[in-house]
């Protein structure tokens, strides 16, 4: 944003009695791809040491015990040397890559003394990420810990057969965490951090979750036992679920009711997006990111949202559950009846310029 | 659409009141207006649309129905090329509605190239179907103007050329090894992202939008770092020219990126590839010996890491001023 623009958004806050004074100076924030490339370096970082420490105390990895306790010191350190030197970026790279390190050693550790129980060590694990995501005040630490909890709570939920569960819950947490008044006041930049967190895991999870119900059906030498088959439904449903529901809600913020002409339209694409994602898990959620980073005025999370809706339509050719003749047909349906509310659109609200209040 | 990051740090700084953050977002123009909205929506279904009656006409090729004739299924696809190209022609190109007609039109060409090897078994090798599929859109993509569709066509392009080198590469492994396929999609990728950069800085072009130079910027940053990271590790007795090319690339990077046209973006590509690069070579002369070469090496990949992000933030700094 330029200053200028900057200087816009002040004055107007200003004129509704939101701040007071001049502005302040600009702190620089890191964008997208910069952080991108931080955190890969993080990665790559983080597994130098991992051998540094592997090579040269490699007794120590013999016992769990001392395994988790060196775990816990790296990661002790690095929140320390975040909190000590929070605008350097040496302190705040080599810290992140000192707490890689440290959780590669606790997940390693609590792996061998909790009996190597997935759900067990997943949820106190994602304990672990979650008190760091708390004491470490930087936004690229928060947003990992924030996608790696995520990830511990899906496997939680897969170790008691409740994966399918996961992307219609968290596209709903993201939803919240982005769009609610209470959540942005009450964590502000915590909440920004979190929701990222979230928005990669229901990126991965409209791809992954798919692949995974394949993969059960496919292993599963008597088929899909009952529970877990109900369970895939019961998931894909609250999908839709969420997806209507946001539309709606959004329509609503919005000042349209959702009965009205424009209202309709837009929430009957929404529905047969969402119809479609019964048949092809995955796109309810990837339509909800793009949807949420539209309405919070985020093109970044509204493009991620657009990559994860194109990856989940090329991996759905590849998805066994339906042949492809079926798949065609429910597509063309589908796109055809987009299409149809598309001039649909244009007929009620010509012109673009009509706003429907309630 | 930047604004939100701006209130969300001057609430962060204590600027605004927690329970005032809300109202911030949506007095400072954090939300999309309704115009806004009208404009989402619209796009949304039309692309949307497009793209499953596309993928659904693909799926439905790769399907090879029995139940459908030859004849049925050309005439099928042949009329979909054709109501997409009286759609083009009826709104036009300036329009988005032809845009993505004419880029359905595409995917539809692509879809009855398969159809016709389907059928008349021609025996061509698929890097032949992506060839003839390339050449018969390439004057769409010239007439289109049209972002999305240039890089259908990069992608296509691309996909024959692999295909070409992996098919001879089986006939003849010695003579054209992956490092040839690799320098051969490097200049390739390099030349696009010269004419989009030529071509797309003039505002009536149509292809202004930086996503697409960007994603050639990536692509070609991403190979010609591979190659240098073959000469440094002499992978299968390398040629040598990797190094000589990655350092020209950054060199002229630099210039255009920095000074000509500055794009942040294709400078981290730029970082990114140096810290691969040069922690390559330290990784090879220290990693293996004993433990502390890996110390060191991640002391410099964090230490790289920093200084690039610290000098990113800086050309970003001057952006903002």
């Amino acid at each position: 944003m330029s200053a200028a623009a900057r200087a816009q958004t002040w004055a107007r806050l200003a004129a509704a009695g939101l701040v007071q004074g001049e502005p302040p100076p600009t702190r620089l924030q890191s964008p997208w791809y910069v952080r991108v490339m931080q955190g890969g370096s993080g990665w790559l970082g983080a597994l130098f040491l991992l051998s540094f420490v592997g090579g040269l105390f490699s007794l120590l990895f013999r016992s769990p015990e001392a395994t988790l306790v060196l775990g816990v010191a790296a990661c002790g350190a690095a929140v320390l040397a975040f909190r000590r030197w929070p605008d350097s970026d040496f302190a705040g790279q080599l810290a992140f890559a000192v707490s890689l390190a440290g959780q590669a050693m606790i997940a390693y550790g609590l792996w061998k003394l909790l009996g190597e129980r997935l759900g067990v060590v997943a949820a106190a694990m994602g304990l672990v990420l979650a008190g760091l995501f708390a004491l470490a005040p930087s936004t690229l630490h928060r947003i990992w810990s924030a996608w790696s909890a995520a990830c511990c709570a899906w496997l939680v939920l897969f170790d008691a057969e409740l994966a399918p569960l996961a992307p219609g819950l968290f596209a709903a947490g993201l939803a919240w965490l982005w769009l609610s008044d209470g959540a942005l006041a009450r964590f502000g930049g915590r909440a920004q951090a979190a929701g990222w967190g979230l928005a990669l895991a229901v990126a991965q999870l409209a791809v992954v979750a798919a692949m995974l119900w394949e993969l059960r059906r496919l292993v599963g030498v008597a088929g899909v036992p009952a529970p877990y088959e109900a369970v895939h439904w019961v998931g894909v449903g609250l999908s839709a679920v969420v997806l209507v529901a946001l539309a709606g809600w959004l329509i609503a913020r919005e000042g349209r009711a959702a009965l009205s002409g424009t209202g309709l339209v837009a929430l009957a694409g929404v529905a047969v997006v969402a119809l479609l994602g019964v048949k092809a898990p995955g796109l309810a959620p990837a339509m909800v990111l793009l949807l949420v980073g539209f309405a919070a005025g985020s093109r970044e999370l509204a493009g991620l949202g657009v990559l994860a809706l194109l990856a989940t339509l090329s991996h759905y050719y590849y998805a066994l559950h339906v042949t492809l003749l079926e798949k065609s047909l429910l597509m063309a349906v589908a796109g055809g009846v987009l299409l149809l509310a598309w001039l649909a659109l244009r007929r009620l609200w010509p012109g673009g310029g009509e706003v429907d209040r309630a | 659409m930047s604004a939100r990051r701006d209130i969300l740090d001057w609430a962060e700084q204590g600027r605004i009141a927690p329970h005032d953050l809300p109202r911030a977002l949506r007095v400072g123009g954090a939300h999309p207006t309704a115009a806004d909205w009208r404009h989402f929506v619209e796009q949304l279904l039309l692309w949307l649309g497009t793209a499953l009656v596309a993928a659904a006409v693909v799926f439905f090729v790769a399907y090879n129905w029995d139940a459908l004739g030859r004849f049925a299924k050309l005439g099928l696809v042949e009329a979909l090329v054709v109501a997409a190209l009286g759609v083009v022609a009826w709104v036009g190109l300036d329009r988005a509605a032809g845009k993505a007609a004419l880029l359905a039109a595409a995917v539809l060409v692509g879809a009855l190239f398969a159809l016709v090897g389907q059928i008349y078994q021609t025996g061509a090798d698929t890097f032949e179907l992506f060839a003839a599929w390339g050449l018969a859109i390439l004057p769409w993509a010239l007439v289109g103007r049209s972002a999305p569709l240039w890089v259908l066509w990069l992608a296509i392009a691309n996909l024959a050329v692999t295909l070409y080198y992996t098919t001879f590469g089986v006939l003849f492994g010695l003579l054209l090894g992956p490092e040839r396929l690799l320098w051969v999609l490097f200049g390739f990728n390099t030349l696009a992202l010269v004419a989009w950069e030529a071509v797309g800085s003039r505002a009536d072009a149509g292809l202004a939008a930086r996503w697409a130079p960007r994603l050639l910027a990536a692509v070609s940053g991403t190979l010609v770092t591979v190659l240098a990271i073959f000469d440094v590790v002499s992978w299968r007795g390398a040629s040598g020219g990797g190094i000589v090319a990655w350092a020209g690339w950054l060199g002229v990077g630099y210039l255009v990126y920095r000074e000509w046209r500055r794009d942040l973006f294709v400078l981290a590509v730029g970082v990114s590839s140096a810290i691969a690069v040069i922690v390559t070579f330290v990784g090879r002369h220290l990693v293996g010996h004993e433990a502390g070469g890996f110390l060191i090496v991640a002391l410099v990949v964090i230490g790289l890491s920093a200084v690039g992000t610290k000098w990113l933030r800086a050309v970003a700094a001057e952006d903002d001023r």
